[in-house]
């Protein structure tokens, strides 16, 4: 396990600059080694440096011409050192080096006067010095939360994002309930002015707030608001822990705009907190031996798995289990879970594979209730779950409750080896060949569901709007050689990815918004795309028109710090969800069902979605209305995404 | 009956017609003579893969004339497209009602009184009652889904056979 050495003092009181870079690269590098070591952690490699983006433009300085051809660095130094002069070591600085210490690699933010602290050391120092602590500017906090969120769910570990006090933290907010849901680490900081005589305007009055964070403690894991800067490196490193405990989480830290601003106190900055290697729950042994027993014994036992495969280890986790009983797996998309192709994924057999269950383990499962539904009463159900272990009252997230037999709050990634061990000894000899027979059966149905999925697929094939059947194959079509990342929820496209695609890799899919909050996947998809970058994988998302409206600025983001995207609008030209919603309670009144597109539709005008991209220096292209020209439209999309920038494609499809 | 013509918000010219939907409305007549024989239980509902009460008995009813144009403007406005897709190829919120959609008086039953459990985010098939939906509308949309041209088989399909 690696080891990290706290640091006693701030690196530039200590030794020369030159000298603090070399080792900062190396320990670093050290540093994601520890925070991301150990039983349940993420194995996805990550380069030191490489993916921080250079600041494409320095920011105008008086004395411009001088620093021309300079090495950012040297500018970096020379401006540090004159902030220094004028006022010391700053604490933003300090905080700089402390969301460093724990991986942290980029900090995504709209700015705002209550942490222009940190903005200017973040500029100036964190983007100028090694580790580097990238930016990724944005144009709205609920980008920067969402692009947090994706980035975590591919990286495996949390980005951090800055909002303004009161205004920002709102805006933002939305997101965080979303990363909530989703059982995601994010490390969000907010700034805030304790100081009443600082406020130096009517603005600054009404952006105060005596305790910003309330806002969001529902759905926040940890919040605090320290009053020191060695408070405030506690704070962080207890945060990050509980943030990347299961279940995942946001977490918050209010910073003050003084602790920002004002120089370490004496000049020598206080030590930051060894991070812990943090070790998940893990299911106890006679427990684990029990439900071996019972999934062994059953005739027809069923896997349910939502958010099971946090990383890369959950997923081959999840096939040895299946494997060792021969036992369906029927996936809920939260996370890449089990192979699409894979004989035992069984998930287009539901119903009726539910309808017969007798002993049914649930995995990290959100709605366990509606997804075993179907199957009898009599059915023994097992939870094994970390939500258990850690919920709040409000939002009710928790889902409708479900009656279990069995209730274990663990992380289930990292009982499985527990698990599949303890069923592998229960497997009797005499049992192997039942078990191969049933694999078989298992077998022979996936590939029924296969067939009868590629029939529906052919229906409407060339009708316009354009099938999402046929979307998607006509972008599978063109990325199935590549190491590609689908990073939206795929229930909109009536989950023909999973029922079509092959894929078996924990990055290919990485499930949904959570809290289903819209504005989600422009942010989300574009911190997926900063993670799969520096692992050389291409990102694709398919996102709805509705909620690309939510969020578009991301489209400037991605142009602006070069994101590698291809993004496929699914351009229904409407919120189609809520269209038969309202249908429904039409039905219910039998009064106009004619006028149920009222408030709903997305029409009169129709959106340009690819002007909208351009505007924004994002090629785009469409909207797109003949299934025929879709394949070309999306091969020259790609050609722009595998060179380094973002595209977008506006396609006019279907519902679902 | 809805106060006014059905308002077509989506128009033909951005949903465009599916192919084939020439198709002759007497097909369908032929089809729903030919798999019920007359007096129809709610058979079809199996077709949609709904549960079917038991004894539930419609009145032998032939399929009434319909205009596939009308019926497909009404497919539009009443929001069966939703669920259904344009084409009725069905989709996750609903299952696949053309081309051969199931014979007319399970069709016109499932419209009034909807069978099956919630599917999709819960949503039930809204009912169209006859406030909504005339009879003679209802023949409409039947003679739109019965003159839905077949699609072309999945094995002819090169991007669904690789």
């Amino acid at each position: 396990m690696a080891k990290r050495v706290a640091r006693q003092t701030h690196p530039l009181a200590a030794v020369s600059r030159r000298g603090f870079l070399k080792g900062a690269a190396l320990g670093g590098a050290a540093l994601r080694g520890a925070a991301l070591g150990g039983a349940g952690a993420i194995a996805v490699p990550v380069t030191a440096v490489a993916q921080a983006p250079e600041p494409r433009q320095l920011p105008p300085v008086p004395d411009q011409a001088a620093e021309q051809g300079q090495p950012a660095e040297v500018t970096g130094q020379r401006r540090r050192l004159a902030t220094s002069a004028a006022g010391g070591l700053p604490g933003s600085d300090y905080m700089v080096d402390v969301i460093r210490s724990l991986g942290i690699e980029y900090v995504a933010f709209v700015p705002g006067d209550t942490f222009k602290g940190l903005h200017e050391s973040v500029i100036n120092y964190g983007l100028l010095t090694n580790p580097k602590l990238g930016l990724i500017p944005c144009m709205h906090e609920e980008v920067s939360v969402a692009i947090c969120h994706g980035y975590a769910k591919i990286a495996g570990k949390p980005m951090a994002c800055a909002m303004h006090s009161t205004v920002g933290l709102q805006h933002g907010c939305m997101a965080l309930y979303n990363a909530w849901a989703d059982r995601v680490p994010v490390f969000a900081l907010v700034g805030h002015q304790a100081d009443a005589n600082k406020r130096v305007g009517l603005v600054q009055w009404a952006h105060a707030v005596y305790d910003g964070p309330e806002l969001v403690r529902d759905f926040t894991k940890f919040d605090d608001t320290p009053a020191s800067l060695s408070d405030f490196a506690d704070s962080a490193v207890r945060a990050y822990k509980f943030a990347m405990t299961p279940p995942y989480g946001p977490v918050l830290l209010a910073l003050d705009e003084g602790l920002q601003e004002n120089p370490v106190p004496g000049g020598r900055a206080p030590a930051i907190p060894r991070l812990p290697l943090i070790v998940p729950p893990q299911g106890e042994d006679a427990a684990c031996a029990e439900v071996a027993r019972m999934l062994v014994g059953a005739a027809h036992p069923v896997i349910l798995a939502d958010r099971c495969a946090r990383t890369p280890a959950g997923l081959a986790r999840l096939i040895e289990l299946a494997e060792a009983l021969q036992a369906p797996v029927i996936d809920a998309h939260g996370r890449f879970n089990f192979p699409w192709r894979h004989p035992l994924n069984q998930t287009g057999s539901a119903r009726d594979l539910l309808s017969r269950a007798d002993v049914i383990l649930g995995l990290e499962m959100t709605d366990f209730y509606h997804a075993s539904a179907a199957a009898p009463p009599t059915a023994k159900r097992i939870s094994v779950a970390s939500t258990d272990l850690y919920f709040k009252s409000n939002y009710q997230d928790f889902e409708r409750f479900t009656a279990v037999d069995i209730a274990i709050a663990v992380d289930a990634e990292a009982t499985l080896p527990v698990l599949t061990d303890a069923v592998r000894r229960a497997i009797r000899p005499s049992l192997r060949s039942a078990l191969r027979e049933r694999g078989a059966t298992l077998a022979r149905q996936h590939q029924e569901a296969l067939e009868e999925s590629r029939t529906a697929a052919a229906l409407g094939w060339n009708d316009r709007p354009i099938t999402t059947a046929r979307l998607c194959m006509e972008l599978y079509d063109k990325i199935r050689h590549e190491k590609w990342s689908l990073v939206n929820g795929t229930s909109f496209q009536s989950y023909w990815p999973q029922r079509l695609w092959t894929a078996h890799e924990h990055y290919q899919y990485m499930g949904d918004a959570g809290a289903y909050g819209l504005g989600y996947l422009p942010g989300a998809s574009l911190g997926a795309a900063v993670a799969n970058q520096s692992q050389g994988r291409l990102t694709v998302a398919i996102g709805g028109d509705g909620d690309l409206m939510f969020t578009p600025s991301f489209l400037w983001t991605a142009a602006h710090q070069r994101i590698p995207l291809l993004y496929v609008v699914h351009n229904n030209r409407a919120y189609h969800q809520e269209v038969m919603w309202v249908q429904v309670i039409a039905g219910e009144r039998q009064r106009g069902i004619d006028r149920c597109h009222l408030g709903t539709t997305i029409d009169d005008p129709y959106i340009d979605y690819a002007k909208l991209a351009q505007s924004m220096g994002v090629h785009g292209e469409g909207p797109i209305t003949d299934p025929n020209a879709l394949g070309p439209a999306i091969e020259r999309a790609l050609a722009i995404v595998k060179r380094g920038e973002p595209a977008l494609i506006d396609v006019v499809a279907q519902g679902r | 009956m809805t106060p006014t013509a059905p308002r077509l918000k989506l128009s033909l010219a951005s949903l465009p017609l599916v192919t084939g939907a020439a198709a002759l409305i007497g097909g369908a007549a032929a089809l729903i003579g030919a798999l019920t024989g007359g007096a129809a239980l709610i058979g079809g509902a199996a077709l949609i893969g709904s549960a079917v009460p038991t004894g539930v008995a419609i009145a032998q009813a032939a399929t009434p004339a319909g205009n596939a144009q009308r019926g497909q403007h009404l497919y539009l406005a009443v929001g069966c497209y939703e669920c259904h897709g344009t084409t009725g190829t069905g989709a996750i919120t609903g299952p696949k009602i053309a081309p051969n959609p199931i014979p007319f008086p399970a069709f016109i039953y499932q419209l009034r009184h909807p069978l099956g459990a919630p599917s999709y985010g819960n949503i039930k098939m809204p009912a169209y009652g006859e406030a909504v939906l005339s009879d003679a509308q209802v023949a409409d949309l039947y003679a739109y889904l019965a003159s839905i041209g077949p699609s072309p088989p999945a094995s002819k399909i090169p991007l669904l056979n690789r």
